[in-house]
């Protein structure tokens, strides 16, 4: 079996999402499901919960400690949002924290993908766009498939990170050296088996690229503007540190204000900060 | 560039007023300086700096937010060289030329 037969079949033997997601998603489909029943689901892990809070609560969703209960949540973010922000804490226990490969750390990682996440909402806000949901849950996600070469194929990753530093590429071309395939690629798998929205499918598949099958699409745009901004920003870290270019057929559709980018820094930088301690430390 | 011991801060051009000076001169993408230092801004340069597609820019300041910063000529020019090393590409317009200049204020930063 080859190294990429190898990669896909792990995928596919991957196990299913942690259970408070499966019965979520499961409720979410149900019609005779109310607000309630969700919050009653949830509330169940109490862990979760508190942190599902406190992720609500943080300043780039604009409520600013207001949401106290999680039918608050759902009411405020709605059904979807907050099942993402459970997607997002379950998968990010669901892979090991502590293991090290030359440099990469997956906290690193993690950090780096919570400040595309809060980058990648913003750029959506700073564009004009009022449906914001899926914003953050897709740069969280955008770089899945680089843990999944990390914790499933270590020892060749290894080789992938020797040859980015020697070669100064970015670490997708050397991903593809190695793999055949890049994490893009890798990533649209897991997220196509753990069934999230073709618009996350699509946001990490493309998000190199910034468009989808040569078709604008805002959200990609934005994660794709959000994982520039993360690096420009120094937000975790990627595996390698250069800044990409962008696309420049995104400018066509993707309308960013004046100063927009000057005006988030500050924001940014706090935000990030702050839900990092959130999701990944407390 | 800024001179030693002068406060700067970065701003969005639409925050320029009256009195405003520069601070890092305003170049464009080959290099060639559009506003030299010291230049005092007034609202007229708003119409100018959009035109050449610049978004944001250094002006002095004295000092009182907690944004600023302070770096000589030297500093600057060792920030874009160590800030070439990641960022390999040039700008094709003014957001893109925005980033930059995020990028490079990032590079100040971090490194000095």
């Amino acid at each position: 079996m080859d190294l990429i037969d190898k990669i896909f079949n792990t995928v596919n033997n991957l196990p299913t999402l942690p259970t408070v997601y499966s019965t979520l998603s499961e409720a979410i489909e149900d019609p005779n499901t109310n607000t309630e029943r969700l919050a009653q689901i949830i509330s169940s892990d109490q862990v979760s919960s508190f942190k599902i809070l406190r992720v609500a609560n943080s300043p780039f969703y604009g409520f600013h400690g207001r949401i106290d209960t999680i039918s608050q949540a759902i009411l405020y973010l709605g059904f979807n949002e907050v099942r993402n922000i459970v997607f997002a804490l379950s998968v990010i226990n669901f892979f090991s924290k502590d293991k090290l490969l030359l440099h990469f750390r997956p906290v690193d990682f993690w950090a780096h993908s919570i400040g595309v996440g809060i980058a990648t909402r913003m750029i959506g806000s700073a564009a004009g766009e009022k449906k914001l949901e899926n914003y953050f849950l897709a740069g969280i996600f955008h770089d899945i498939g680089k843990l999944l070469f990390f914790e499933y194929a270590h020892k060749e990753y290894a080789s992938v990170l020797e040859l980015l530093e020697s070669k100064q590429l970015r670490i997708k071309d050397a991903e593809v050296e190695i793999f055949g395939v890049d994490h893009a690629r890798v990533g649209q798998m897991l997220a196509e088996k753990w069934k999230l929205p073709e618009s996350i499918q699509d946001a990490i598949f493309y998000h190199h690229t910034g468009v989808v099958r040569n078709q604008s699409n805002n959200l990609v745009a934005s994660v794709h503007l959000g994982n520039i901004v993360a690096r420009i920003m120094e937000l975790g870290y990627a595996g390698d540190n250069l800044i990409p270019e962008p696309n420049y057929k995104i400018w066509e559709t993707i309308k960013i204000p004046n100063g927009a980018f000057t005006n988030m820094r500050k924001s940014l930088k706090e935000d990030f900060e702050l839900t990092v301690r959130l999701m990944l430390v407390e | 560039m800024i001179k030693e011991g002068v406060m700067s801060k970065l701003i969005g051009i639409d925050e320029i007023s009256g009195g405003m000076e520069l601070a890092v001169p305003v170049k464009n993408k080959f290099g060639q300086i559009l506003l030299s230092v010291d230049t005092k801004l007034e609202d007229k340069h708003k119409k100018l700096l959009k035109m050449w597609g610049v978004q944001s820019l250094y002006v002095k300041s004295d000092g009182n937010s907690e944004e600023e910063i302070q770096y000589d000529e030297k500093t600057t020019v060792e920030a874009e060289v160590l800030l070439q090393k990641r960022f390999l590409w040039k700008p094709r317009n003014a957001i893109e030329e925005e980033l930059y200049q995020m990028a490079l204020g990032v590079t100040l930063e971090q490194n000095f």
